[in-house]
């Protein structure tokens, strides 16, 4: 006969203590995750830097190159191989507020001196300087400049309604120095049958306004026979008597319109307390179609993180409209009569004084490494320019900079000189960045994620439980179980 | 001649008893063995080495106990009182221990399936529902096999997933282009998630389980424990089946039962031995390089491995015939031209001109098969010699980290016998602290990704710990010194196997007719040892 006996009162203290320690330490583990916020730091490697190698080219002109400013591009990029500069931007913006922000705090750009003798290592004297500013024109956020709502053929308009209201939009400011707005607008019969100038590039006509298939290209500066208007295409005469469409954004001056709209457009700016702060008025006569129409105003200093309304409005009766995006591709603000719509728009901000300008001869150097550690507190997901700008010193001749040939920071951005040129790469450049990781938030998803499984499916939770109990409690059970005594099988039939 | 290689597996134990006496004529007879008692006496080592495997429960392995007897052992201890009720206790201690070794390392499994999982088997089980929902069997030409099976397990366990059939990417199977982000998402949204995954996962776990089981028929009895430790509270083995959820644990289930059935040393157990390793083979590519070793150590004339190859390029050409019939495509040329694993073994090399490339891994392990080829291998250094080749192929290319599991099942066989099993095991927890650094390389991908059927979206707020390392340190430094670690660390552990191969031979068949010098001559060794 086997009988088990109790454990012993020492192994008993010890599997108490053990159990103990092991409660202890999950109690200890919970307060850490749920209590606290740790600090991490990360570095940048977009694809500008990687295991390529560099083209070194002298430093003869400024070289300009923007990148995004966010904790982790790692985060953002997620699953996908590479990423477009708007998608980044809108991937941050679905990132974990911790995620997406981050304080940049160490620059790295590919700068050496190209000389061969000890100048290289030495102190340098070029007299060139390295400056940081925002980049609110290749900040891809608002939906006016999105990729992916380009697509005019099947365009959505808002017309005014009886009081005159075309639409309410508000949206989040991220830079400061706010002077106006670019936006859609749409102006019917713009154009009557007479004679027109092409501007200053090339135009493409095509057969159909559509803007599909070639019919010919007309030159700079070219005169030309307009016959009339389709949409947002101009009918021309080609030069073999046939019929050609163009973009009328293309056109130096059109014919006046026959009938031109009569009243006035009004953009105005209200504050998040609802005061109008700012406003443009565009007559009747300068309402002509054009998706990307810009007003500009006295710039408000401090608008960097405020939230705005712009209001369209129309006195009289101008037959115009704004475009409509219904997918509400912006996140950070709304079409007040839609909130699930958004006006394909964009606001303009000044750009001033760079935020940081220093000697780029007295930086810190590491190998081909320029290193800038104190940088200014730069908004996160906000888009920054990196300029360099070259001096006249002794050692300015031989500055050379690192291009990553035909590879773009993340997807589009290559670097250019100040006349927007490209080098056809991007510069070499990390950026180093430091955040706080969320644990309690952490910790809260994951447990609202199992009370959510636990309601969604009742019968797996308790079969996992029971499965994960068996399995646990039988195992602990073998292993704590003490083996028969000697003295209790003498009693038996031994 | 030894005593042992006298033995048939017919043999009952007490018939054994018998004829081991008779071959040794100056040993003591035998005695009617006394019953088996349950206490323990004070001071009792359950591990002794003392203890006579003879004496374990007949009822349980007649036939393996048979071959592993030492006899001179069996017959000293036989003579001492109390040994028996002693074997008996210890024999219970053992099955005890393993027991709950199987608990523990099952609650392990269960406690992490539902909550994590890979894209890649959300791309497998995607591809199956084509099979499952559309009807579609056999729209996926590469891993003919392997896809088969999940296309059956989810047609199996369908009913038990209602509203499911959009959560699966319908473009999983379409090569270049697979499962899509937003697919996921969809199915990270699903009702019962937890469920999916955790039955996406029970035919690996399931594999792994079985790997222990056929692990342990593989050792000694006394080795059992360690053997089925290694493998089954390995992280390696844990992270690939029940966290990231790959099916390598099936192929290797396949691969030890091919050795299993061929160690039988019947020409029956062998050719199920090798169909066993060829569709291992088929199923996953890596067996491929010990199938000749597997021809070399049990092949038993020269027709024979000649007949061996064969069936082995008949198992190829039947596959590929049924991939053109069913879809039109060739499945080697699928897996060759798309399939990036290959092309890794071939990564690491010297480039002489053009397309003139130096691979360092086909080279090495051709120099070690040529080298095999001359010295001949026997069934008892086959575990062996497949541990140094898998040690081979991790220290020399490039790898996904749940791959990194296919170098354990050989070492939970070889390690436990090895005279230097503690060293091996420090190198072995040294490998696997290098595979799961070396696994940092892609990012959140393979780390923090994992936990997104928890924690959704929230991931992305845990560092990324390729940003982190590149923080701190070069990242070319951090994983060159890791993949220093691993290379270094599996060279060593082969360096350590190889010249012990024959000491570890422990897979005592019966002796092999066909190759009767190098039995002998192991055997000789086994008793030097």
């Amino acid at each position: 006969m086997h009988r088990h006996t109790a454990p012993s009162p020492p192994a008993r203290h010890r599997a108490r203590t053990r159990a103990l320690g092991t409660v202890a330490l999950a109690l200890l583990g919970v307060l850490l995750l749920s209590g606290c916020t740790v600090r991490t730091q990360g570095a940048q490697m977009p694809p500008a830097h990687d295991t390529s190698a560099p083209d070194w080219l002298p430093l003869r002109s400024e070289v300009l190159q923007s990148f995004i400013v966010a904790g982790s591009y790692e985060a953002a990029r997620g699953r996908e191989e590479g990423i477009q500069p708007a998608g980044y931007q809108r991937r941050l913006d679905d990132l974990p507020e911790d995620a997406s922000g981050g304080e940049l705090v160490e620059l790295r750009v590919g700068v050496r001196h190209g000389g061969s003798g000890p100048e290289r290592q030495g102190p340098w004297d070029s007299g060139s300087r390295l400056q940081l500013a925002y980049d609110p024109d290749n900040d891809l956020r608002f939906p006016l400049d999105d990729p992916e709502q380009q697509s005019p053929a099947d365009a959505q308009w808002l017309q005014p309604d009886a009081s005159g209201l075309i639409a309410e939009q508000t949206f989040s400011a991220p830079y400061a120095a706010l002077e106006g707005v670019t936006f859609a607008l749409q102006a019917p019969m713009l154009v009557s049958p007479g004679t027109a100038t092409i501007g200053p590039d090339t135009v493409t006509a095509t057969t159909l306004p559509d803007g599909t298939i070639y019919a010919a290209t007309i030159g700079p500066g070219a005169t030309v026979e307009v016959l009339g208007s389709e949409g947002i295409f101009v009918a021309i005469r080609l030069s073999d008597g046939s019929i050609g469409y163009a973009w009328n954004g293309a056109f130096a001056n059109l014919p006046r319109p026959e009938a031109a709209a009569s009243g006035a457009l009004i953009i105005e700016l209200l504050d998040s307390d609802g005061a109008v702060i700012r406003s443009s008025r565009i007559e009747s006569g300068d309402l002509r179609h054009d998706p990307r129409r810009t007003v500009r105003w006295d710039n408000v200093g401090d608008s960097i993180g405020r939230t705005f309304t712009l209001r369209w409005r129309v006195e009289g009766t101008p037959a115009i409209g704004l475009r409509l995006l219904p997918d509400d591709p912006y996140a950070d603000g709304a079409l007040q009569s839609d909130p699930t719509a958004d006006i394909a728009f964009r606001p303009r901000f000044h750009i001033g004084d760079p935020l940081l300008d220093i000697p780029l001869d007295q930086l810190e150097r590491d190998d081909d490494w320029l290193i800038v550690r104190d940088l200014p507190d730069l908004m996160p997901r906000s888009t920054v320019r990196l300029t360099i700008v070259p001096g006249d010193g002794p050692d300015a001749d031989d500055l050379q900079f690192a291009i990553a040939r035909d590879r773009w920071l993340y997807g589009t951005w290559g670097a250019t000189n100040a006349d927007r040129v490209s080098f056809r790469g991007a510069l070499f450049l990390q950026t180093r960045y430091e955040r706080d990781v969320d644990l309690r938030g952490t910790l809260g998803s994951a447990t609202d994620a199992l009370r959510d499984g636990v309601s969604d499916d009742a019968v797996f939770a308790g079969i996992w439980l029971l499965l994960l109990g068996t399995a646990t409690v039988g195992g602990g059970w073998l292993l704590v179980r003490r083996p028969t005594s000697t003295a209790t099988n003498r009693g038996g039939r031994d | 001649m030894s005593s042992e290689r006298k033995r048939t597996p017919a043999d009952t134990p007490q018939r054994r008893s018998a004829k081991r006496t008779q071959a040794t004529p100056s040993g003591p007879r035998p005695r009617p063995r006394p019953r088996p008692r349950p206490q323990r006496a004070a001071g009792d080592d359950p591990e002794s080495e003392m203890v006579p495997e003879a004496n374990w429960p007949r009822e349980r392995e007649p036939q393996r106990r048979r071959v592993r007897l030492n006899p001179q052992a069996a017959e000293t201890e036989r003579d001492r009182p109390g040994m028996a009720r002693m074997q008996s206790r210890f024999a219970r201690l053992r099955t005890r221990r393993i027991a709950a070794l199987v608990l523990l390392a099952i609650a392990i499994r269960v406690l992490v399936m539902p909550f994590t999982l890979h894209f890649d088997a959300y791309s497998i089980y995607s591809r199956a529902a084509e099979a499952a929902y559309g009807g579609q069997w056999f729209g996926f030409t590469s891993q003919f096999l392997i896809q088969g099976l999940h296309n059956v397990w989810l047609a199996l366990m369908r009913p038990l997933l209602p509203d499911s059939a959009a959560i699966w990417s319908p473009t999983a199977s379409v090569i270049g282009v697979g499962a899509g982000l937003d697919d996921y998402d969809r199915f990270m949204g699903y009702e019962h998630l937890y469920r999916a995954i955790f039955l996406m996962k029970v035919p690996y776990v399931l594999a792994d389980l079985a790997c222990a089981w056929v692990i342990a028929q593989l050792v000694p009895r006394r080795q059992q424990f360690f053997a089925m430790a290694l493998w089954l509270l390995n992280p390696l083995v844990i992270f690939s089946s029940a966290i990231w959820g790959r099916h390598d644990s099936i192929a290797i289930l396949l691969v030890l039962l091919s050795l299993l059935a061929a160690r039988r040393a019947t020409d029956a157990g062998r050719l199920v031995g090798l169909l066993l390793l060829g569709v291992a083979t088929l199923s996953r590519f890596f067996p491929a390089v010990i199938l000749p070793l597997f021809l070399l150590a049990f092949r038993r004339s020269t027709r024979q491995l000649l007949t061996f190859v064969g069936l082995l390029g008949g198992m190829v050409a039947l596959v590929e015939l049924a991939a053109i019939a069913t879809s039109g495509k060739s499945a080697i040329l699928t897996v060759l031209s798309s399939y990036q694993h290959v092309e890794y073994w071939f990564d690491a090399g010297i480039l002489l001109r053009i397309d003139d490339w130096l691979a360092l891994f086909p080279i090495i392990w051709l120099l070690g098969l040529f080298w095999l080829l001359e010295r001949g291998v026997t069934v008892e250094e086959y575990p062996t010699f497949s541990a140094a080749a898998f040690l081979l192929v991790f220290a020399f290319t490039f790898f996904h980290p749940h791959y990194a599991v296919w170098l354990v099942p050989f070492l939970a066989i070889v390690i436990p016998a090895s005279p230097v099993a503690g060293r091996l095991v420090l190198y072995h927890a040294l490998q696997i602290i290098c595979v799961f650094a070396y696994s940092l390389q892609w990012g959140a991908w393979s780390s923090w990704e994992l936990l997104r059927p928890l924690l959704g979206d929230r991931v992305a707020s845990l560092p990324d710990p390729y940003e982190a390392i590149s923080g701190q340190i070069a990242p070319r430094v951090f994983f060159g010194s890791v993949r220093a670690g691993l290379t270094a660390a599996s060279l060593w552990m082969l360096w350590m196997l190889l010249p012990r191969s024959r000491q570890h031979a422990h897979l005592l068949t019966r002796t092999d007719a066909a190759q009767p010098a190098l039995r002998t001559h192991t055997t000789h060794d086994e008793r030097q040892a």
